[in-house]
C-alpha cells in the first residue's frame, strides 16, 4: 500500500507538470507574442491568419485538458479502488499515458515545421546573411556535459555486463538494453548534427537567437541522454533485486525528470524578451 | 563576422562570396589561419546550392586566399591578404583587351576574332 500511495503522487505530479504546468506555460507565451508582436506591426511572424492560430492554440490546450482530466480520473479511481500498481501490464498502461501526454507536443513540432516552411515560402527578399564562421559542437555545449554524457553510456555497458554476466551475446536481455539505448543515442545525434549544420527553420532568425535555439537543443539532448542511461541503470537494479513493484513510480519519475529538462532547456525560448523580434518587422533586413 | 549575398543581384552570388571574403580579409575583420565554414553550413545558411559555394571556395583556393586541410577544415591562408589584392579577372580582362587590340591593328574584323576566341575556347589541346 505505501508504494501505491507514493506512485499515485508521483503520477499525479507527472499529470499536473506534462499536461496541466507546460501547456499552460507554452500558452501563455504564445499569447504573450501575439499581445507584444501583432500580426499588423510583425506580418513576417505570421504566414497564416490571427484565427487560425488562434485555433491551433484552442486544440492544443482543449487536448492538454483532456489527457489532464483522464490522469486525474486515473488516479482517482486508482486511490478510490485500492487498486495495486504491481503487473507488467501497468508499465504499459504507463507508458501508452506518458505518449498520449507527449501526443499534443508532437503534433505541435509537426505544426511548428509546417509553420516554418509557410514563412519560408512568403520570403520574397533575395538577400541573406551567414557568419562566416564554422559551428562547432563545443560552441554550443561545454566538452564536460558532452563527456558526462559519453562515460555514463560506457559506465552503462560495464555495468550492464556485470550485472548480467552471462549475457554477452546477441538477443540477450543486456545487448538488447544497450542496443536501444544505441540507436537513441544516434538518434540525438543526428538530431544535434542537423541543428549545427542543417538549414536554418525559420529565415528571419537572427544568427545569435539561432546558436541560442542550438544551444539549447544540444544540452536538452545530452540530459536526456543521461537521464535515460540512469533510468535504465535503475531499471536493471530493480530487475537484479526484484524491486518490479517500484518500476511504475521509477517510471513516473523518469518521465517527470525528462519534462523538467525539456521544459527547463525550453524557459529561455520562452523568455520573448531576449529573442530578436526586430527581425519580423516588413521593412527590416532579413537574415 | 557576416556575409550577405542577394540573389537578385547581378553579379554572380559565387563572385559576391569570393569579393566578401576578399574584402574581409583586406580590412582585418578574417585574418589568416582562422576558420571558414565548411561548403555544406555555408551553403545551408545562405540557402545556396552546394556547387555556388563549392566554386567559390575552389576559386579562392586557387587564389591562394583560402586552403583546405581536409577533415579539418577551411582556413584562411597565410599570404591571403597579398594575395586578394590580385584580381585574377581584372589581369585576363587587360590581356585580353591588349590581343583584341594587336588583332584590330592587324585588320582583323570583330566577327574573325570571335570565330577564333571561340575555337580557342572549344581547343581541348590548351
Amino acid at each position: 500500500m505505501p508504494n501505491d500511495i507514493l506512485f499515485y503522487i508521483v503520477f499525479l505530479c507527472q499529470v499536473v507538470l506534462i499536461s496541466y504546468y507546460i501547456p499552460g506555460k507554452i500558452l501563455e507565451r504564445m499569447k504573450l507574442v501575439v499581445e507584444k508582436y501583432p500580426p499588423s506591426s510583425y506580418p513576417k511572424l505570421y504566414p497564416v491568419s490571427i484565427e487560425k492560430i488562434e485555433r491551433g492554440q484552442r486544440n492544443f490546450r482543449n487536448m492538454n485538458a483532456a489527457i489532464f482530466i483522464t490522469g486525474i480520473l486515473l488516479v482517482v479511481a486508482g486511490v478510490f479502488t485500492n487498486y495495486e500498481v504491481v503487473g507488467d501490464w501497468d508499465n504499459v498502461l504507463l507508458n501508452l499515458f506518458f505518449f498520449l501526454q507527449f501526443f499534443p507536443m508532437m503534433v505541435s513540432e509537426v505544426l511548428a515545421f509546417k509553420y516554418y516552411k509557410l514563412m519560408r515560402n512568403a520570403n520574397s527578399d533575395t538577400t541573406r546573411k551567414a557568419e562566416l564562421r564554422p559551428r562547432r559542437l563545443f560552441d554550443f555545449v561545454s566538452p564536460r556535459l558532452f563527456g558526462t554524457g559519453i562515460f555514463v553510456y560506457i559506465a552503462f555497458i560495464l555495468f550492464t555486463f556485470s550485472a548480467y554476466p552471462n549475457q554477452f551475446y546477441l538477443g540477450s536481455k543486456a545487448t538488447n538494453m544497450i542496443a536501444v539505448l544505441t540507436c537513441g543515442n544516434l538518434f540525438f545525434t543526428a538530431i544535434i548534427l542537423w541543428n549545427i549544420y542543417g538549414k536554418k527553420l525559420d529565415p528571419y532568425q537572427s544568427n545569435k537567437d539561432r546558436n541560442r535555439q542550438i544551444s539549447l537543443t544540444v544540452k536538452s539532448l545530452i540530459f536526456i541522454s543521461i537521464a535515460a542511461t540512469v533510468f535504465l541503470m535503475i531499471s536493471i537494479i530493480v530487475d537484479v533485486f526484484y524491486l518490479d513493484h517500484l518500476i511504475p513510480t521509477f517510471l513516473s519519475m523518469y518521465y517527470i525528470l525528462l519534462a523538467i529538462i525539456s521544459f527547463r532547456t525550453l524557459i529561455p525560448a520562452l523568455q520573448i524578451d531576449d529573442t530578436d523580434f526586430e527581425v519580423y518587422k516588413e521593412k527590416s533586413a532579413t537574415n | 563576422m557576416e556575409i550577405i549575398i542577394d540573389s537578385g543581384d547581378s553579379v554572380p552570388v559565387f563572385a559576391q562570396i569570393i569579393d566578401q571574403i576578399k574584402s574581409a580579409v583586406l580590412s582585418g575583420d578574417i585574418n589568416p589561419g582562422e576558420a571558414l565554414p565548411s561548403i555544406r553550413q555555408l551553403a545551408n545558411d545562405l540557402e545556396l546550392n552546394h556547387n555556388t559555394v563549392a566554386k567559390a571556395y575552389r576559386l579562392l583556393e586557387r587564389d591562394s586566399v583560402i586552403q583546405t586541410k581536409g577533415y579539418r577544415g577551411t582556413f584562411i591562408h597565410p599570404d591571403a591578404r597579398a594575395n586578394s589584392k590580385v584580381d585574377i579577372n581584372a589581369w585576363a580582362e587587360s590581356r585580353l583587351n591588349e590581343v583584341i587590340k594587336q588583332f584590330r591593328k592587324s585588320g582583323v574584323t570583330d566577327s574573325e576574332i570571335r570565330i577564333a576566341f571561340r575555337k580557342a575556347m572549344n581547343n581541348n589541346n590548351l
